[in-house]
């Protein structure tokens, strides 16, 4: 009959207070554990927003820094720069590009919107890069469509010499029937006033004019489905998102080299138009590094590690950096959930304490009798602990299952009305659109399930709270007088 | 031989500078094969001279020595769980275990070698001091105060001790079963060579013991037959 065993016989013996304490344990329990499943679901739909928002850093002038101060302080990002930044560990693959602004006199501009009447002479971007994988084609956001013709990335030499090839998207080939080996003529166009009309490229308001001659050498679409979505916010974002998208079809790629000629080319004409003010924005060249790092997590690593390369009135940001706006409902759930765990605890510890020693004080006589015989307190202390142990990992294991369904039923439907009053809040906009997450993505990544990882975390918070809580309690065993039970 | 011997033992309550005694100067001895009472009345200390001597609580001063050894030296838990057995008045059993069980706990604390079919022995010892096989098997809230008395008695007895102290063990039993529980002390200290000190303030008792102390106004005394 050791204090196990005597222990087991107080349990199986007195149903009474063990159920009482079954059910006292497997309420807090249940409060416990629906906490611990909600915030192990918000931590893992975090890793997975993040994972969908990718590892990307890039590389912008802050523009709060700026208004402080003067411009013509400014110094260019260097590709020495870019490139000592690129040989950190954390980069996966990186590429910097200068961008140029171009319009065409024989080519259409592509229009998200169909219907709408666009007399503007139309508006292409240059996308500059120095790497043959241009890095849409590396991230795999865009693939080479064959049905233009068979398409190839640059070659080192195109790059570096600034060879008059492009590759362009498919929606844009489609507009103006180009397939691929065709060429295409841009136009750098250099004027004193804004350009309302398509006559006005011929007009007498163009300062300067060059043409530009690409051969076409790929054409590519977007891997990803666009489709509209239903609802009013949706209808918002999907504009917010067309428009975008307009501006990712209606550029070429090309090489740094060709965009940085077209700008020489431009800075010099506007140089002799500008006042002087203007004229030093057009000091420094701007380049747009984007890194691709190893993993989400290391985006935040990544941002302190390069700092130091940084010249002035620069800074880093990535991709998860807009978490926070996109995910504010999960982060309120998850200050929701971790309130909610330690409370818990905190109610548990007392709760538990007073209700123990209320017991031993019930069991003085009991107590009494084993020290009176000579067991001694440590073993009298383990035979309570034993006790309470059995029982609340009894009443943890059914806590655990219910919790974890309690906690699936009633948090899904509180992310999903935060998610909407966030957006009725931003009137109709999801915050962080620009990354391509709607409520139904961000709802789909919350998902609570009973892994691994939760159970762990539950037995463990449980254990410990409840042996702890019992433990202040037996501090009432060491104060024992048997003389005073016995006599 | 002496079992257990008190050196010049004081007991006393502090009240600011004063001090009042409860026991003054005991100097006795206790041998085996002998059954003793201490009578007194109430007051007198005879609860605190078993308290002390129990190891329930200790000497303000003098020494208590157990064969010669002084109870400090071996440790007053040591001392409870593998040297003497104690009947309380009230019996005090663990009132959800059955009789046989409430043997078995205090088989499973002392360190004393015990026969391996610990269930087997407790059993026994039950139906030696008179409690059957059934009755071992219920728990002890369910028998008489004469029974529950028993049950206190084996489980004194079964963890193979020498000295067996009892505190006014038939006061709540009625006079038949008192005179069955004096039977068996002195069964136990002249047929198993047991020493049993009995505090009681019943002089029947007291008549048949083989050697009665007094205890009044703090100080012990032997009555001479």
């Amino acid at each position: 009959m050791n204090f196990m065993k005597r222990a087991l016989l107080s349990i199986t013996r007195k149903k009474g207070k063990s159920l009482i304490l079954f059910l006292l344990i497997f309420i807090l329990g249940n409060v416990i554990a629906g906490a611990i499943s909600v915030q192990q679901a918000t931590l893992k739909s975090e890793q997975k927003i993040k994972k969908s928002m990718g590892a990307v850093a890039s590389i912008t002038i802050d523009k709060e820094k700026m208004e402080e101060d003067a411009t013509s302080k400014i110094k260019s990002l260097t590709p020495e720069i870019m490139r000592k930044i690129g040989e950190n560990p954390r980069v996966k693959y990186y590429d910097f590009s200068e961008g140029s602004q171009v319009t065409s006199r024989q080519l259409e501009q592509y229009h998200a919107t169909e219907g709408e009447s666009w007399d503007r002479p139309p508006n292409f971007s240059l996308n500059g890069g120095e790497q043959p994988i241009f890095l849409d084609l590396f991230e795999k956001k865009v693939e080479f469509d064959t049905s233009y013709g068979q398409g190839r990335t640059f070659t080192e030499a195109e790059l570096k010499n600034g060879a008059h090839v492009t590759i362009m998207r498919s929606e844009l080939a489609e507009v103006n029937n180009i397939r691929v080996g065709d060429m295409v003529k841009l136009a750098n166009i250099i004027s004193e006033n804004e350009m309302r009309t398509h006559e006005m490229l011929d007009d007498m308001n163009v300062y300067a004019s060059r043409d530009l001659d690409l051969e076409v050498i790929g054409i590519v679409k977007s891997t990803k489905a666009t489709g509209p979505k239903s609802g009013e916010t949706k209808k918002i974002n999907e504009y917010m998102k067309n428009m975008d998208e307009q501006q990712k079809i209606n550029m070429f790629y090309v090489s740094n080299a060709i965009t940085e000629r077209e700008n020489d080319f431009s800075r010099e004409k506007l140089a002799e138009i500008l006042d002087e003010e203007n004229l030093n924005w057009l000091g420094y060249k701007q380049y747009t590094p984007t890194y691709i790092l190893n993993e989400p997590e290391d985006v935040d690593a990544f941002k302190i590690e390069v700092a130091v390369y940084l010249p002035e009135f620069y800074s880093i940001h990535g991709t998860t950096d807009s978490f926070d706006s996109i995910a504010g409902a999960i982060l309120t759930m998850r200050a929701l959930s971790t309130s909610t765990l330690y409370i818990a605890i905190g109610a548990t510890l007392l709760i538990m304490s007073l209700i123990i020693i209320l017991f031993l004080r019930d069991r003085k006589h009991e107590l009494g009798i084993y020290l009176s015989l000579g067991e001694s307190k440590p073993k009298v202390m383990s035979q309570i602990l034993s006790e309470v142990l059995l029982i609340a990992i009894l009443s943890m294991s059914c806590a655990l299952i219910s919790g974890n369904s309690i906690a699936q039923s009633v948090s899904k439907g509180m992310l999903e009305n935060q998610l909407s009053a966030e957006t009725e809040k931003n009137d109709g906009y999801r915050p962080g659109y620009e990354t391509n997450m709607s409520d139904e993505d961000i709802s789909a990544s919350y998902e609570i399930k009973m892994d691994g990882s939760y159970i762990v975390l539950f037995y463990g918070i449980g254990i410990v709270t409840i042996g702890l809580s019992t433990a202040s309690s037996l501090v009432y065993i060491l104060r024992l007088n048997p003389k005073k039970i016995m006599l | 031989m002496s079992i257990i011997e008190t050196t010049d033992l004081n007991y006393f309550y502090q009240d600011g500078e004063n001090r009042r005694y409860i026991l003054r100067d005991i100097n006795c001895t206790f041998e085996k094969g002998k059954f003793y009472t201490i009578l007194g009345q109430s007051g007198s200390g005879k609860t605190t001279f078993l308290s002390l001597i129990s190891a329930l609580d200790s000497p303000k001063s003098g020494v208590i020595s157990y064969e010669g050894k002084d109870l400090k030296e071996i440790g007053y838990e040591k001392y409870r769980r593998n040297n003497i057995g104690i009947i309380f008045q009230s019996y005090n059993l663990v009132p959800y275990m059955t009789a046989v069980e409430n043997v078995l706990v205090a088989m499973s604390i002392t360190n004393n070698a015990l026969p391996e079919n610990e269930k087997e022995v407790a059993y026994n010892l039950l139906d030696y001091i008179g409690l059957t096989r059934t009755k071992a098997n219920r728990m002890v809230n369910k028998l008489s105060g004469g029974e529950q008395q028993r049950v206190a008695i084996a489980r004194a007895l079964a963890t193979n001790v020498e000295l067996i102290l009892a505190d006014e063990p038939t006061g709540n039993l009625d006079e038949d079963m008192e005179n069955e529980i004096i039977d068996i002390f002195k069964k136990l200290a002249h047929e198993h060579n047991k020493c049993v000190i009995v505090v009681t303030h019943s002089n029947e008792i007291a008549q048949q013991s083989d050697e009665t102390l007094y205890l009044e106004k703090g100080k012990i005394r032997r009555i001479e037959r």
